[in-house]
């Protein structure tokens, strides 16, 4: 799945979290942002919500960030 | 479940912006939330009025045109992006009476509330903000 915005970081965050509902177990989320602070604020969702950060790097000058969905939490 | 609390008091589209945006980022961590809203900060939640804000107006221009700018999201989608993800506001019954607004002018999904629902709230809350 793939989030691809310019919204302000708790926006994208909502949308990261409907994603993440909409999701199944190892399933793919990467998020296309300008938004270099959410890099961190994904890295640190991922260890409170017990989702896998896969890392992140440019394209351009935007962030491509990736998660692994996990349920287990 | 961990729970956020947060007390918007000033009249100031700021504050408000900022507890949406700690709102929204507590519900994609799983947090229940609940926004009181207080003093004149309520007529900020009445439907289709024109929102005032407590800054002077060229700073309130030149930080609209920023954020034009810079494609900043408005405090009327992060409201609504809130409401949508289950984010509880509570207004001050005494503040809407102040301005002379009553239940039905408040935006849909916003609530009535005196000081006891936020004291209780706040003590069992996790986390409290005072913006």
């Amino acid at each position: 799945m793939i989030i691809d915005s310019d919204d302000v970081c708790p926006v994208v965050l909502v949308q990261v979290l409907r994603a993440f509902r909409d999701s199944k177990e190892g399933e793919e989320i990467i998020v296309k942002t300008k938004w270099e602070a959410a890099v961190q604020e994904l890295k640190k969702w991922c260890d409170e919500t017990g989702n896998e950060y896969l890392g992140w790097e440019k394209e351009g000058n935007r962030f491509v960030i990736k998660m692994r969905v996990s349920k287990k939490k | 479940m961990q729970k956020l609390v947060i007390l918007v008091s000033n009249n100031n589209l700021d504050a408000l912006y900022h507890a949406l945006t700690l709102a929204l980022s507590a519900r994609a961590l799983g947090w229940t939330v609940k926004v009181f809203i207080t003093s004149q900060a309520v007529g900020l939640f009445i439907r289709g009025s024109k929102k005032k804000f407590s800054m002077p107006f060229f700073a309130r221009l030149f930080l609209n045109w920023q954020m034009k700018r810079l494609k900043i999201t408005d405090a009327d989608k992060m409201l609504s992006e809130a409401l949508k993800e289950n984010v509880e506001f509570y207004v001050d019954e005494v503040g809407l009476k102040i301005i002379g607004a009553s239940k039905e002018d408040l935006i849909e999904g916003v609530k009535l509330s005196g000081s006891i629902t936020f004291l209780t709230e706040a003590r069992e809350a996790d986390v409290v903000i005072s913006l």
